[in-house]
């Protein structure tokens, strides 16, 4: 009994901590409409923040006052201004990607600034003091976290209801554009919202420090656990979102101490995780999205014969790349090669359908074990499409009412929980050893090997755009462009859905076992979700629509490591600053980089035929879209 | 007519604007007299939607210049036109629905020299009504108490000039009637008026001079009995593609 309520205490002081983070979270969304992906990064920050203030030897109190009062807001006001404003309405995988791109700028400033090897430790408040209630010891850093999640609702609550600005930041919520014909300033009330988001991150970062070792990646998570919390507020509901947090506190703490099930050994900490998924099936459906202005013209689709030529063209230079290649860049190649048939799994699912998935390196790791379980036969790499399909299929079929950023969650949890109960499980590969993993049909010439990845590539570039010239190819667009017209025409989107995650995770199941057969064997940590975000980011930076723009990013993917031996230590901090200003660039280009290039390209050709942009039969149906602007004036 | 006075509440000059590549308003010249109601009227797809928007600088036009009682306001923002004492109710229901009717009013303090007690005290003397419904959200009022309470802006922010975008939409003639019975009134106080309006017939009946747009340019402008005739006649001269059903109910 005792045991029991000393569990229930601690998970709600967890849950306090996650309640805190996650209306945090709530605001920010609530009040610039982007879903903060980062915001458990902001909290690591802050926490490595406090860390070094008191290193520094200023007062604990003076350091945390400092710290969330100040600085984590500042950093949300930052962040605001550089990349948030930005945006305007952009799609929701450019606003989830420039808020990834954030999240592992973040992570690896701190891992740069604050060096991982020592270790760092910060005090609790009142180190040693604690009351015994009913038996059960608290802390009073326990009774800080309380009171810190009794208090800040509370004052949050009445400066939403009572002060001018709270009421503005509502306003700006229900109708942005009225709340600017009355004299607030919305970007004014955004920067708020994001400095009061940043500040109630830095709260959760710094009471969680104490409890657990600083460390960037393991803060960052325990924070999004918070998104959960969230979620089951549906973003939008504050008190629902403090009984979600002390909820998932409580039952994470339950499941410590009592669930002991060897095979799924990490079955705890998945929990946050296992709640998000059941709080996003819960939660009401979205409200379909009636059309809205498409903002970009969408690259335009290559015809069948300029495929087969540019394939054909790539082919031949390939081959030539292959029996010139300096030994030492085979095996990189190759790998990058992998990775870039794992990014093309990105184009129909985020490209085309505007389905962001957050776990892709996920499916490509089943891809991977599928394989390596099955042996290097043509049955194996048939395994190795076929598994991850199936999960992708198992996935799909919750998640079928889940739109946009919910469906994205939806990815996330499934990712998260793999990476901890799956790939470290001793039954799928062994921790220390690994899992060796043939080299597919028995190609073990590095030099063919090369070649036969390449090839794999290029037939599945046909084959994708092959599908978006297809009847299927459009339902996905527009199914991507305005659910409410697609089911207005009666076409049903179940098939579409389902058929699309199914090939999407199949093609990444492809190219992990392809990169697993480079690689010899893969361990645990070959597969890691914060992998998967730094693909994602790196394909929409570069332009997830075009075949060419994954090819780029899985290339350049290959580089970093390249580079950062070139650089050194230096290097390990430049790179990801690229990617986070590849992120900010984002809210220009948001085509990515190819896109732009492409539609530059494209204007130069076609101006001279401006007042006839039709006079091209042959141009897929796609490319005119700018004239649906036309409907837009009042 | 009432001639155009030289300095008018607000004028546009050669402004042209559009929406990325698509080109909507072309060389609008317009001045709205520094007293009584100056009706825009205009078919479907006129741009008269746009012309209030970079009216209220929330598009920016891309030639031509705004000028609001003699002051080039040319790119100011929204909020600060706001405060500087441009009143605008935007089509629809110009309130906040997830705000309650205190909390709305609360918003309308933002316009400098007003305070919540002065805002509230004369919102609920004109709309009694108002006051019973206080604590409700604004989303939960009939469409006539919403635009009461839209229309309860102009009231109290006293502004240097009051645009109205196609108040009467939606709303029984009974209450449509109400409404622009008030707007006559608040011109008659002092308050210069744009009225914008698909409809015309009543819009015709208070205004004191009305101008006439299509396809994105102002065609005619005179008095209401000037321009009643030639109206008809500009929707279909204009509008010739367009369905009948909405041409304007003259």
């Amino acid at each position: 009994m005792s045991t029991l309520l000393a569990l229930t205490v601690a998970g709600l002081v967890t849950g306090c901590i996650y309640a805190l983070t996650a209306s945090g979270l709530v605001l920010t969304y609530t009040t610039s409409g982007i879903f903060n992906f980062a915001h458990g990064a902001i909290g690591m920050v802050a926490a490595f923040l406090d860390w070094q203030l008191i290193a520094w030897g200023m007062p604990t109190l003076a350091a945390f006052l400092l710290t969330v009062l100040v600085l984590a807001p500042l950093m949300g006001v930052a962040v605001e201004r550089i990349m948030i404003r930005r945006l305007g309405n952009a799609s929701l995988e450019v606003t989830l990607t420039v808020t990834v791109g954030l999240l592992l700028l973040l992570i690896a400033l701190a891992d740069t600034v604050w060096d991982t090897r020592t270790a760092r430790r910060v005090q609790p408040f009142f180190v040693g003091q604690q009351v015994t209630v009913g038996g059960v010891v608290i802390s009073y850093h326990q009774l800080v976290v309380i009171a810190a999640a009794i208090v800040v609702p509370l004052a949050l609550w009445a400066f939403l209801r009572l002060a001018r600005t709270g009421v503005a930041m509502r306003a700006v919520v229900d109708d942005r554009e009225l709340a600017a014909l009355t004299g607030a300033s919305p970007s004014t009330v955004g920067m708020l919202g994001w400095a009061m988001g940043a500040g109630l991150a830095g709260l959760a970062g710094v009471l969680l420090v104490s409890q657990v070792e600083l460390n960037a990646i393991t803060l960052t998570l325990l924070v999004i656990n918070g998104y959960a919390a969230a979620v089951m507020g549906r973003l939008s509901n504050l008190p629902l979102t403090i009984a979600g947090g002390l909820l998932l506190g409580v039952l994470q703490s339950l499941a410590i101490g009592y669930v002991t099930i060897s095979w799924l050994n990490q079955v705890q900490t998945s929990i946050p995780m296992v709640f998000l998924f059941l709080a996003l099936l819960i939660a009401p459906p979205t409200r379909l999205r009636v059309g809205q202005l498409a903002p970009l013209l969408a690259p335009k689709v290559p015809g069948a014969r300029q495929t087969y030529r540019a394939a054909a063209a790539f082919l031949v230079a390939a081959g030539v790349l292959t029996l010139v290649l300096p030994s030492g860049r085979v095996d990189s190649f190759t790998h990058g090669m992998a990775i870039a048939i794992i990014l093309l799994s990105l184009v129909p699912m985020v490209g085309y359908g505007s389905m962001v998935s957050l776990c892709q390196l996920t499916f490509a790791g089943i891809g991977c074990v599928a394989m390596a379980k099955t042996g290097g036969s043509p049955l194996g790499l048939l395994a190795a499409v076929l598994a991850p399909a199936a999960v992708g299929l198992l996935i799909a079929l919750p998640t079928m009412r889940l739109r946009g950023l919910y469906l994205s969650l939806a990815t996330l949890a499934f990712g998260y929980a793999m990476d901890d109960n799956f790939f470290s499980n001793g039954s799928v590969m062994t921790q220390t050893l690994g899992l060796p993993v043939p080299r597919p049909l028995g190609i073990d010439n590095p030099r063919a090997y090369l070649f036969f990845v390449i090839a794999a590539f290029t037939a599945c570039a046909i084959g994708i755009l092959a599908l978006r010239r297809s009847t299927l190819g459009r339902r996905l667009v527009a199914l991507g462009d305005s659910p409410a017209g697609c089911a207005t025409i009666g076409m049903g989107i179940r098939s579409t859905k389902l058929g699309i995650f199914a090939l999407s995770a199949g093609l990444a199941g492809l190219g992990g076992a392809l990169m697993g057969g480079q690689e010899g064997v893969v361990g645990y940590t070959d597969f890691p979700l914060l992998l998967s975000l730094t693909l994602l980011l790196m394909a929409v930076v570069w332009g997830v629509r075009t075949i060419s723009g994954v090819l780029l990013a899985a290339l350049f993917f290959e580089l970093i490591p390249l580079l950062n031996g070139h650089l050194g230590a230096v290097g390990n901090s430049v790179l990801p600053l690229l990617v986070g200003l590849g992120a900010v660039s984002l809210g220009k280009n948001q085509n990515g980089i190819v896109g732009t290039v492409l539609q530059r390209t494209n204007g130069l050709r076609k101006l001279p035929a401006l007042p006839h942009p039709r006079q091209h039969p042959d141009h897929d149906d796609a490319t005119d879209r700018e004239e649906v602007l036309t409907g837009a004036q009042g | 007519m009432t001639a155009p006075t030289l300095t008018g509440a607000l004028e546009l000059h050669h402004v042209c604007a559009g929406y990325g590549k698509v080109a909507v308003l072309h060389d609008i010249d317009l001045v709205v007299p520094d007293h009584g109601i100056l009706a825009l009227l205009g078919p479907n797809g006129a741009g008269k939607s746009t012309l209030l928007r970079v009216a209220t600088g929330r598009t920016q036009p891309t030639s031509g210049r705004v000028v609001l009682r003699g002051k080039d306001v040319t790119g100011r923002s929204p909020e600060r036109l706001a405060r500087t004492g441009l009143c605008s109710v935007p089509e629809g229901r110009a309130v906040f629905p997830n705000l309650s009717v205190t909390d709305n009013l609360r918003m309308w303090t933002y316009r400098p020299g007003l305070n919540r007690k002065d805002v509230e005290e004369q919102a609920f003397a004109r709309f009694p009504r108002l006051k019973e419904r206080r604590r409700q959200l604004a989303g939960r009022l009939s469409g006539g108490e919403q635009q009461m309470l839209a229309m309860s802006r102009a009231l109290t922010a006293n502004p240097d000039l009051l645009l109205l975008d196609e108040i009467s939409m939606g709303l029984a003639p009974v209450v449509a009637a109400e409404l622009f019975g008030l707007v006559r009134q608040i011109a008659d106080d002092g308050t210069p008026v744009l009225l914008v309006e698909q409809f015309a017939r009543t819009a015709l009946e208070i205004a004191d001079s009305v101008s006439v747009m299509s396809q994105g340019r102002i065609r005619v402008t005179g008095s209401p009995d000037e321009v009643r005739d030639r109206v008809l006649e500009t929707y279909l001269h204009a509008g010739a593609s367009q369905n009948p059903a909405s041409s304007p109910s003259m």
